[in-house]
């Protein structure tokens, strides 16, 4: 009995802390493939569409398995990205089946960092069982054998229009300068024109730097170069 | 970064971080056949490869997951600060050239690394000037399935995304020597959405 108290505290604790679904086993069923999530548009809520939306309990049930089994339990000291209201949610259905993409809101939490491989893909089962669950960084599908043959020669990290000068050894002008002229040209065609850089010209501020934020619904760019950030 | 470099070439630079980030605990685990675990174990790690008014290439420090309660979860992110604190150069002179990081699992560029190379294009410069010619910024993701006699994971390539020209790479190297094979062409139709158009390869 000394005990009751602190069981007592942990199965109202385990109360509190669970306003959703309890995850329940993962299942790891490979021959489920995942939608790609960046090969077709977005309608945000809120972001100016002219429809309601509405999702039916299953799909909702989904996100709430999907976020309770990502996200740590919440306390005073969660941090943002690791709040529910710091994750942006992606959701499709196909036939029985639910999938959720979750990855981290770096604007909402103030864009002070870059936040690599942040999200997770999951599909879960109209009745609630996660079927499969996919990690940002982790390989969706085996990986390809790549053929270490398939390449060209080249040096690491150089892109291809944006090849180093060639310096010749010249005793009358040993520096680099001026070398523009056997300089290839290159190929500007992934922005759409005239952004100007912030950071080295007197417009960066003190550390950290929030990231710019997203327009609310960026349309495709015309020439397919970059988007606006999301 | 105390122990390296400084380097006075893009590429020597590039291949020496790819080493030493590879080195680190954890840094690849896809010899681990259980997924549980190689997930639990994984750790990304990031830096920038900067360019300084010296004419060197040099490596931030190195970061992992920076939330403390990132560990409470499976997520394995690294979070890449902005902006380097290189107290020997003036802010305004640092030149962003890589933002490096690792792929426990090999996989490749995604599109959330892509947008962050973007965000971060928009910061920086897309393009940076340096004394070898003009060079795009990149996202760079180191990946290895190999080990060494000491037990560490060996640089074999890295996956590679310039917003400025849009191509997706990946870097080989086998034997010591370096390839390049282009994966395809990025063509963003929105914001979120894009197509990869595997367009003719370069031809030896």
């Amino acid at each position: 009995m000394r005990n009751l108290p602190l069981v007592l505290a942990a199965i109202l604790s385990s109360c509190v802390r669970s306003p959703f679904p309890p995850p329940g086993p993962v299942a790891d069923d490979t021959s489920i493939a995942l939608p790609r999530f960046y090969d077709r548009p977005t309608v945000a809520v809120g972001e100016g569409s002219k429809y309601y939306f509405e999702l039916d309990g299953e799909m909702l049930r989904a996100v709430a398995i999907a976020t309770s089994d990502f996200l740590p339990p919440r306390t005073r000291k969660t941090s943002c990205g690791n709040r529910l209201e710091g994750q942006r949610y992606i959701v499709t259905r196909q036939g029985d089946i639910i999938f959720v993409y979750i990855y981290e809101d770096s604007d909402y939490c103030g864009g002070k960092y870059a936040a690599l491989d942040s999200g997770v893909k999951y599909a879960i089962s109209k009745d609630g069982r996660i079927l499969r669950r996919v990690f940002d960084g982790e390989p969706e599908e085996p990986l390809e054998a790549w053929d270490p043959d398939g390449g060209v020669p080249a040096k690491p990290g150089v892109v291809p229009g944006f090849e180093p000068i060639e310096r010749k050894p010249s005793p009358a002008s040993p520096s680099q300068d001026g070398g523009s002229s056997d300089s290839p040209s290159p190929a500007p065609e992934g922005r759409d024109g005239g952004s100007s850089p912030e950071g080295q010209d007197g417009g960066a501020g003190p550390l950290p730097l929030p990231l710019p934020s997203s327009a609310p619904d960026g349309g495709a760019p015309p020439d397919g170069g970059t988007p606006d950030a999301r | 970064m105390m122990d390296f470099g400084p380097f006075d070439d893009s590429s020597d630079a590039l291949s020496a971080a790819c080493s030493l980030i590879l080195s680190k605990p954890n840094a690849s685990v896809g010899h681990i056949k259980d997924r549980e675990l190689a997930l639990r174990v994984s750790t990304e790690y990031c830096a920038w490869l900067y360019y300084t008014p010296d004419d060197k290439y040099r490596m931030s420090m190195l970061t992992d997951q920076s939330e403390a309660d990132d560990l409470q979860k499976r997520r394995r992110t690294c979070k890449l600060p902005p902006l380097v604190d290189d107290p020997r150069f003036s802010p305004w002179n640092i030149k962003y050239v890589f933002a490096l990081h690792n792929h426990p699992f090999g996989s490749p560029i995604s599109q959330a690394d892509m947008q962050e190379i973007i965000n971060l294009a928009k910061v920086h410069e897309w393009v940076v000037e340096t004394k070898d010619g003009r060079i795009p910024i990149a996202i760079v993701a180191f990946f290895s399935d190999s080990k060494s006699s000491q037990g560490e994971s060996t640089c074999e390539g890295f996956y590679q995304y310039a917003p400025e020209t849009r191509a997706l790479l990946r870097f080989s190297k086998v034997n010591g020597e370096w390839s390049r094979k282009k994966l395809g062409k990025v063509t963003w139709l929105s914001s979120k959405t894009y197509r990869l158009d595997k367009d003719e390869e370069e031809s030896q």
